[in-house]
């Protein structure tokens, strides 16, 4: 049951269906293109990492090196991107872990009410977490990193990043639910749990 | 501040926000709401985690599992612990038990072990004869398994919170993983006895044996490798993480032949989002703490329960049961996250060590998996069956003893503990 569902006929008058479809292709393209841009990070981060701290343990080991000095600064760089592109593809799949056990026992609207606050909840926390980091980010923006020279508010953006994906994917998972209802809700796929 | 923190955790929490957020949200609140410290604390304690050279393990040790899983190998270590057990008394029940003990050196996850094992052999044990409900009980209990046997997630969790070293905890991990894996086998081996579950014995031959280990060596050999590696200082946790990850790689693009790069893209990716999953709830869980160390919960914590429980078993069975409790509510990283903190500074004060608190915490908050209401392997493995949680749930009581049996045991004799 989807908020603009079973309305009268005037409320449908307020809301027409175009704008609803508008509002649905809008809300899937900024996740397609979100969606794209987290793969892209993780896949991208993982791969760099992957073969650089595979090249530093063969350097360490095999020709008996202490390893690369640079690549040790790297993971500090790259590893905030990785995550954050993996907490806001996990809100887009639905993937972070609840206790459902209130949001079960309640009657279709109740749920609906219950997710609808929930994702405002969300939206709001991450707006002013992004405000938070963007302010911390600026503080630490003369720090820099030793070896690559790279500024301290690099890994702060990750933050925002993440809290600014987090609140639009939530948005946009609001607007589908408020349109097609709690089934619009992702579902948590078990191999994307980790444990 | 601590008391508005309880309040916003509970109440989200119960209200179904994910655990992740509901961490970010109360103690933001937490901090908006005092004058001291600035909110530029969340930042700073979001942010630290991610900084954690340790902490790189983790997405690479998901990323090793799901790299081996996803091919032909999973069919190969199904077909392995088959061999092994399948013509005993309880056999077809006991393939699960053994499965999660194979794939869980692989794995590390007991919900991909539950979804992945359980899919292939619970309608494969219904068809032979056994109850529903059993097949449902025995797969969500024997995932448990996973997140003991090396790689495992939760205890690289617990060293972040712990400073235990993360190799020292995979190495007493195996012995708790082994012991479990032996009642269950129990369990298992009573049930059909007791119940006359259908039992079809097949000669064992040796040809067929030899060429399944062949076929199986390369995922048997990852957890061993990983041992010996952090055992004898070879590699820190984060390399052995690496090598993992080339070394299933290197399995499926040479050895089994089935590596595409489809399938690693997928594996990746899923990789990233466990790593996101798991890293919301570390990075709010850091907040949590140092808000928590701030105004110094844990230590008028472990005086309380010093002069209140005195003798230092009673503290342990106490521990025990807080954990029991938390984790049939709260999900296994979130639980050693919050709980570690508080309980580590306890064990120091009544000479516990903590290389064995690591391992009942992880066994007991394990159990929380299959226990109702929230119990992940019991949803799974009850989806999977077509049963109702609560037939899955009665059948789970024996596994229960059996689980509770040897966290007794590791909790009280601490030579059990290896170092």
């Amino acid at each position: 049951m989807g908020l603009f569902e079973g309305r009268s006929t005037s409320a449908r008058k307020l809301g027409p269906e175009a704008s609803q479809s508008l509002l649905m292709r809008a809300a899937t393209g900024v996740d397609a293109v979100f969606g794209w841009l987290c793969q892209a990070l993780v896949i991208g981060t993982t791969v760099i990492l992957l073969a650089v701290l595979g090249a530093n343990v063969v350097a360490r080991y095999a020709f008996a090196q202490g390893g690369i000095e640079w690549i040790s600064e790297v993971p500090e760089q790259l590893f905030p991107w990785m995550i954050a592109a993996g907490i806001v593809l996990a809100v887009q799949r639905g993937d972070h872990i609840a206790v459902d056990l209130i949001y079960k026992a309640l009657s279709k609207r109740a749920a609906l009410f219950l997710v609808l606050a929930i994702l405002v909840l969300i939206i709001v926390a991450y707006a002013v977490l992004f405000v938070i980091t963007w302010q911390t980010a600026d503080i630490v923006s003369s720090q820099r990193s030793p070896l690559l020279g790279i500024s301290g508010s690099w890994g702060y953006y990750a933050l925002m990043f993440m809290a600014a994906g987090t609140a639009l994917s939530s948005l946009t998972i609001m607007i589908k639910v408020m349109v097609r209802g709690v089934s619009a809700l992702p579902a948590a796929n078990p191999e994307d749990s980790p444990i | 501040m601590m008391l508005a923190l309880t309040l916003v955790f509970f109440i989200l929490l119960f209200l179904a926000v994910p655990v992740g957020h509901v961490l970010v949200i109360a103690s933001g609140v937490a901090v908006g709401i005092s004058d001291f410290p600035p909110m530029a604390v969340v930042a700073q304690q979001m942010f630290a985690p991610t900084q954690s050279f340790p902490m790189l393990s983790l997405p690479f040790f998901i990323l090793a599992g799901s790299l081996m899983m996803s091919g032909e190998l999973g069919r190969n270590l199904i077909s392995f612990a088959t061999m092994l057990v399948a013509r005993y008394r309880g056999g077809l029940g006991s393939v699960s038990v053994v499965g999660s003990t194979v794939f869980g050196g692989v794995s590390g996850s007991a919900v991909a072990d539950a979804t992945a094992l359980g899919s292939m052999l619970i309608p494969w044990q219904q068809k032979e004869g056994y109850p529903a409900g059993f097949t449902a009980a025995n797969n969500a209990a024997s995932a448990m398994i996973a997140v003991l046997i090396p790689p495992s997630i939760p205890l690289i969790l617990y060293s972040l919170v712990s400073g235990e070293s993360i190799g020292a905890l995979f190495i007493a991990g195996v012995l708790p993983g082994l012991a479990i894996t032996i009642v269950f086998v129990m369990v298992c081996n009573l049930s059909a006895r007791i119940r006359n579950f259908p039992h079809r014995p097949e000669p064992f031959e040796w040809q067929k044996f030899n060429r399944l280990v062949v076929q199986a060596a390369p995922a048997l050999a990852m957890p061993i490798m990983i041992l010996v590696l952090l055992r004898f200082g070879i590699a820190t946790p984060t390399e052995v993480a690496i090598i993992a990850t080339l070394y299933a790689l290197a399995m499926g693009a040479f050895v089994y032949r089935d590596m595409t790069l489809v399938r690693f893209k997928e594996a990746v990716i899923s990789a990233g989002v466990a790593t996101g999953v798991v890293m919301l709830v570390i990075m709010g869980s850091a907040i949590v703490g140092w808000l928590a160390t701030f105004t110094q919960i844990p230590q008028t914590f472990a005086s309380w329960a010093v002069t209140t429980l005195e003798e230092p078993w009673l503290i342990i069975l106490a521990m025990n049961a807080i954990m029991l409790i938390v984790g049939m509510f709260i999900d296994l990283p979130a639980a050693i996250l919050l709980l570690g903190p508080i309980f580590v500074p306890l064990a120091q004060t009544i000479g516990l060590d903590t290389l064995q608190l690591g391992i009942i915490m992880v066994l007991n908050l394990s159990v929380g998996l299959f226990t109702p209401p929230v119990g992940t392997t019991l949803f799974i493995s009850s989806t999977i069956a077509r049963v109702s949680i609560i037939r899955a749930s009665r059948e789970l009581i024996p596994y229960y003893f059996a689980a509770l049996f040897v966290l007794a045991l590791f909790s009280y004799v601490p030579m059990l503990t290896i170092r």
